[in-house]
C-alpha cells in the first residue's frame, strides 16, 4: 500500500483523494495507473484492468459512466507530478518520464518540440502512465540458487517482468549488511528507478552500494570504474553503443557486470549488435530469462552464453 | 483647550503629510525588493533549474520584508497597489509552467516590467515627497497662526 501511495502522492488533490480510497486489496495489486487525454482512467493489475466510476469506486467494466481525463486535467497532472516545475524536469520529460517517489516513474507522452534534431521538450501532454514500483525482498533467490559463482550475467525480460526489482534485490544480496563478505556495487541509475535517491528517501540497494543517480549509463560506468573501484557494476536496460563501449573497457579492469535488457528470449536480444558484441567479448557469461508480466520476478531459465 | 485642539489639528496635518511621504518610500522599497526577487529566481532557474519547493526554501533564507510565502505560493505583504499585485500574481502563476527557456524569458519580461514601474515611480517620488512635506508643514502652520 505504501508503494501505491508513493505513486499517487504527487497527483492533484482530486485524483489523490479518489485513488487513496480504493480498496487495499486492489491498490496492492496495481502495476500501472494510466491517464489519457479524453480517455478513461485505467488501473492495470495482474487480474485485469480496473476503471473508476464517477463516485470513485473501481470496476472491471468500462461503461460510459467511468471517470475520464480531459486536456486541462492532464496538463494539471503533469504539472503536479513535476512538483510544479516543468523546467526542472525538462530533460527527463524530453526522454519521456518524470521520476516520482519510492522508485515509481511516470511515463509521459505528448507533442514533441524538436531542436537540432532531438527532442528538446514537450509542449502538450496526451498520456501519463504511472508505474508503481514495489520492493520484493528475496525475489532473486531463484537466480542466486542456480547461477553459481557467476556475477556477470544479463537478465532478459519483457516489460513489467520484474527486471528492475530483481536488480535491486541482487544489489542487496551482494552488497547488503547481511552479506557474509559484501562486495562493492556501483549502480548506474540513469532513470532513478533502481535506487530512487535523487528525490526524497531512497530504496534499499545495500549498504556497500554506490549509486550514480541520473548519470547516463556510459558516463556513469566510466566514472564508477575510475573513482569508486566497484566489484560489480549494475545497470538497467542496456542497448546503446556508448554503453557497450564503456562496459567493454570496464570489464578489462576486472569489474563484473549485472544488467538487464528488454526481450523475451536470448535470440531476440542477440539480434541487437551492441548486446551481441558484449556477449561475444565475454562481458556476460550467462543469461537469465524471466517468465514475464504474468509472473513478475520469476525465472523461466538460465543459459550459458 | 483651544490650543490643544489647534495643536492636534496641526499635528494631524503633519502626520498626513509625512505618512504620504513614507508610503512613497515604501513603494520604492517594495519595487526594489520585487526586482531583486525576480533576479534571484532567474538566477536559480538558469544555473540550478531549481524546483518550486526548493526555490521556496531558498527564498526563505533571503528574509524578504515585503514578499511572503506559504506552501503553495508567494504573495506581496504590504502593498495595496493593484497594478503591482496583479503583475506579481501573474508572474507567480506562470512560474514552473514551461521549459527552462520559457521560464527565463518569463523572468526577463517581468524584470523589465517592474523595472519600468520602479523608474517611473522614482521620477515622481521626489517631487511628491517634497510637495507633501511642504503642504503638510504649511497647513499646520496656517492652522496654528489662524487660531492662536
Amino acid at each position: 500500500m505504501k508503494e501505491f501511495l508513493n505513486a499517487i502522492g504527487l497527483l492533484p488533490e482530486y485524483y489523490k483523494n479518489i485513488l487513496s480510497r480504493i480498496p487495499e486489496s486492489i491498490a496492492t495489486e496495481v502495476k500501472e495507473i494510466r491517464f489519457r487525454n479524453g480517455g478513461v482512467i485505467t488501473l492495470s493489475c495482474a487480474g485485469g484492468n480496473y476503471y473508476l466510476t464517477t463516485s470513485g469506486k473501481p470496476t472491471l467494466t468500462c461503461f460510459d459512466n467511468v471517470l475520464k481525463t480531459d486536456d486541462k486535467q492532464l496538463q494539471e497532472i503533469v504539472f503536479c507530478l513535476s512538483r510544479r516545475s516543468l523546467h526542472t524536469y525538462q530533460d527527463m520529460i524530453a526522454k519521456g518520464y518524470i521520476p516520482l517517489r519510492g522508485g515509481c516513474k511516470a511515463g509521459v507522452a505528448g507533442r514533441a518540440v524538436m531542436k537540432n534534431g532531438s527532442v528538446y521538450s514537450v509542449s502538450s501532454f496526451n498520456s501519463v502512465n504511472i508505474r508503481v514500483a514495489r520492493e520484493f525482498y528475496g525475489c532473486s533467490e531463484n537466480i542466486l540458487q542456480n547461477i553459481g559463482d557467476c556475477r556477470s550475467f544479463l537478465i532478459i525480460g519483457t516489460p513489467l517482468s520484474g527486471k528492475t526489482t530483481l536488480l535491486r534485490d541482487l544489489c542487496r544480496h551482494y552488497s547488503g549488511k547481511n552479506s557474509p563478505s559484501p562486495l562493492k556495487s556501483a549502480v548506474i541509475d540513469e532513470r532513478d528507478e533502481i535506487a530512487s535517491l535523487s528525490f526524497g528517501c531512497g530504496l534499499d540497494v545495500g549498504e556497500h552500494t554506490d549509486v550514480l543517480a541520473l548519470y547516463p549509463k556510459a558516463v556513469g560506468t566510466e566514472i564508477a570504474v575510475r573513482t569508486l573501484s566497484p566489484d560489480i557494476i549494475v545497470l538497467d536496460e542496456i542497448g546503446g553503443e556508448d554503453e557497450a563501449k564503456s562496459l567493454l573497457s570496464a570489464v578489462n579492469t576486472g569489474v563484473e557486470v549485472i544488467a538487464t535488457a528488454h526481450g523475451s528470449c536470448v535470440d531476440e536480444v542477440l539480434k541487437r549488435p551492441n548486446i551481441k558484441c558484449l556477449v561475444d567479448a565475454g562481458v556476460f557469461k550467462k543469461a537469465v530469462i524471466l517468465k514475464g508480466k504474468s509472473e513478475p520476478c520469476k525465472v523461466k531459465g538460465i543459459v550459458d552464453f | 483647550m483651544k490650543i490643544i485642539l489647534v495643536l492636534g489639528v496641526a499635528g494631524l496635518f503633519l502626520f498626513l503629510g509625512f505618512r504620504d511621504s513614507f508610503k512613497q518610500k515604501q513603494k520604492t522599497a517594495i519595487l526594489n525588493e520585487i526586482v531583486g526577487f525576480l533576479r534571484f529566481v532567474r538566477s536559480e532557474l538558469q544555473y540550478r533549474a531549481t524546483d518550486f519547493e526548493t526555490l521556496g526554501q531558498r527564498v526563505k533564507n533571503e528574509n524578504l520584508k515585503y514578499i511572503g510565502q506559504n506552501d503553495d505560493s508567494f504573495y506581496l505583504t504590504q502593498t495595496q497597489d493593484e497594478k503591482i499585485i496583479v503583475f506579481f500574481e501573474s508572474f507567480i502563476n506562470h512560474l514552473g509552467t514551461t521549459d527552462k527557456d520559457g521560464q527565463l524569458n518569463l523572468c526577463d519580461e517581468y524584470i523589465e516590467k517592474f523595472s519600468e514601474i520602479l523608474t517611473e515611480h522614482k521620477k515622481s517620488e521626489k517631487s511628491k515627497i517634497q510637495i507633501n512635506t511642504a503642504l503638510s508643514v504649511f497647513g499646520a502652520l496656517c492652522i496654528v497662526i489662524l487660531f492662536i
